[in-house]
């Protein structure tokens, strides 16, 4: 059964161009100069319930304005979409109850409070009874380790404590499933390690769907088992992580160590990167030239100490398909 | 869960403002100043003569009311406008509860603070200064514990119903200027509206200011109950009809609003 069913989702936005000058402004008073922009134009798809998904695509690609019709905030121009069987611009406040909201750059707590008493006020919110609320309190608070945390004003919190305090606080309630718009932005390489652990135990623990849009292909590759990929309002690939990395991943690295000072092969579909002196690396499209064919002849023209052959990070991946979505 | 959910954002926006005490002292010193500077300047002019028996006591703790009507309404329709610009609103829009229900709710919790230090420091300046006026117990009653807070409450809603204007235009300073000045001229905020000419007084009474402003300090100072009834009645009149439009108005603008950022 699904959980998000989105068919032919559509939304323009009216925005008015400015001109410089004061004369344009005066203008613009009495005939303001107005475009439709269509951010997001006949996206389609389904996610399953417990499925996690990665929401990918560049900056202005139309992720967040997807997530926010999704939730219900934004409303659509055109076409459906089901979230947990609801229409989310029509039942807004019925399905968000059962929905988990996080958005990395903004915050649902309040900043002068204690994060207990948010935590308290959410529960209240969300209409969850007393003793269940304490209940779920306590599980939060071990999974996601901010005991020592609840005292503390949201103000005095690091980024990285107030974000483990966000995504605790929207699941106080349980939800189904949980929209993640760039949990880790601004983290350090530990606090985003710790989100993405804390996601992984949430999706096999509770079997919530997670839903997740970010920049941070760590992000993917820890957490979701599914790619999405839309830019320019179009949804341009839709496979799994899996998938992804092993039908894009036709380049690998070749690194040698070797007794002579350099090397340049100069073969076709191997590039000659820059390395220090006695190393060799060399970038391999593999569709060019067989990996083999460069290992053999790296040793056929130098004394190897050591090679290693590895795959690009799937950070590289992304970038390629950007660059290849790009209009 | 509805009610339940709108109390307990009551009472956290009203925790909040006590952990953070600046705003609801600073409410205090204003209106400290406030009342010392009108008080010498009634004292000055002698305007009791004038006002059929209002004193400068009467005038003060007459200003003392009108003011934390005024002053202990939040600027929810800067917070509003500020969260449509950057993005905020669509954490606000991601509660089961009504958005405009829940802003008032913040909006209440804050008054209720303010109120409190707003009239405790306000009666201690009006003591020191000019004497506290002998009034009525039953109109001092129904003027501080009904009107006042009802007062506040149509204020409040209409700030909020300001704020949600921000939905469309990105901003709603230039819609509270006009309200906030309509307020202090045709509301009698600064001096009452028997001092006014009769023509501004019949086009004030056609406006909810009076009954926001000058009815309840009125009411506390110069008690009468058939005019306090009167505008009791026609408070909670403007008070439902603002809840209509507020909501109605809410509700075009949810589906209207454009969001910016991520």
């Amino acid at each position: 059964m699904s959980a998000i069913r989105v068919r032919d989702l559509r939304k323009c936005f009216s925005r008015n161009r400015r001109q410089p000058g004061f004369a344009a402004a005066l203008r613009a008073l009495v005939r303001p100069d107005s475009v439709s922009v269509e951010a997001v134009r006949g996206v389609s798809f389904d996610v399953a319930r417990g499925e996690t998904v990665a929401f990918i695509g560049p900056n202005g690609a139309g992720k967040s304005t997807t997530i926010k019709m999704l939730t219900g905030i934004l409303h659509p121009t055109s076409g459906s979409a089901s979230v947990l069987g609801f229409t989310p611009w029509i039942d807004r406040e019925r399905l968000v109850a059962r929905l988990g909201c996080v958005f990395g750059q903004r915050s649902q707590l309040w900043y002068h409070l204690p994060v207990s008493e948010t935590f308290g006020l959410l529960a209240k919110v969300f209409g969850v009874e007393d003793a269940a609320a304490r209940s779920r309190l306590r599980e939060l608070v071990d999974l996601f380790e901010i005991g020592d945390l609840l005292d503390q004003p949201v103000r005095k919190l690091s980024l990285g404590q107030r974000m483990r305090c966000e995504i605790a606080a929207s699941l106080i309630h349980r939800p189904e499933a949980i929209f993640l718009d760039e949990p880790t932005i601004g983290l350090d390489v530990v606090a985003r390690e710790r989100i993405r652990s804390l996601l992984v135990r949430l999706n096999e623990q509770e079997r919530v769907t997670v839903f997740l849009t970010s920049h941070d292909a760590g992000d993917i590759e820890h957490v979701c088992e599914r790619v999405l990929l839309i830019n320019d309002g179009r949804l341009l690939l839709d496979t799994s992580v899996d998938r992804l990395k092993r039908e894009h991943l036709r380049e690998k690295l070749v690194e040698a160590v070797i007794e002579e000072p350099s090397l340049v092969l100069g073969l076709d579909g191997a590039e000659d990167l820059p390395s220090e002196p006695h190393h060799v690396a060399i970038r391999v499209d593999a569709g060019r030239v067989p990996v083999e064919r460069v290992i053999a002849e790296i040793v056929r023209r130098a004394s190897v100490r050591d090679i290693t052959v590895s795959n690009p990070s799937l950070e590289r991946v992304i970038a390629t398909l950007y660059q290849g979505a790009s209009p | 869960m509805r009610a339940g959910a709108l109390a307990a954002a009551f009472a956290a926006s009203a925790r909040e403002r006590l952990r953070h005490p600046i705003d609801p002292i600073g409410s205090g010193i204003f209106l400290a100043l406030l009342l010392f500077i009108f008080a010498h300047v009634w004292s000055a002019i002698g305007a009791g003569a004038r006002t059929a028996g209002w004193g400068v006591p009467q005038l003060v703790t007459y200003l003392l009311v009108t003011e934390t009507v005024m002053l202990s309404t939040s600027a929810i329709h800067l917070r509003i406008a500020s969260d449509v610009r950057s993005g905020q609103l669509g954490v606000e829009l991601l509660r089961p509860v009504r958005y405009a229900h829940w802003e008032l709710a913040r909006a209440l919790g804050v008054a209720c603070v303010r109120v409190v230090a707003l009239l405790a420091a306000g009666l201690v300046v009006v003591a020191l200064l000019v004497g506290l006026p002998q009034v009525d117990a039953r109109g001092a009653a129904l003027g501080l514990l009904v009107m006042v807070p009802l007062a506040i409450l149509v204020e409040s809603t209409m700030r909020v119903l300001i704020g949600v204007l921000a939905f469309w235009f990105e901003d709603a300073n230039a819609f509270f200027w006009i309200w906030q000045k309509g307020g202090l001229l045709l509301g009698g905020v600064l001096m009452p509206l028997g001092f006014y000419p009769d023509w501004l007084q019949a086009l004030a009474a056609w406006t909810p200011f009076p009954l926001l402003y000058f009815e309840p300090a009125r009411t506390v100072v110069a008690f009468d109950a058939a005019a306090a009834g009167a505008a009791l009645a026609r408070l909670l009149l403007w008070g439902v009809a603002l809840q209509g439009l507020l909501l109605l108005v809410t509700r075009r603008a949810c589906r209207s609003v454009a969001l910016n950022g991520g």
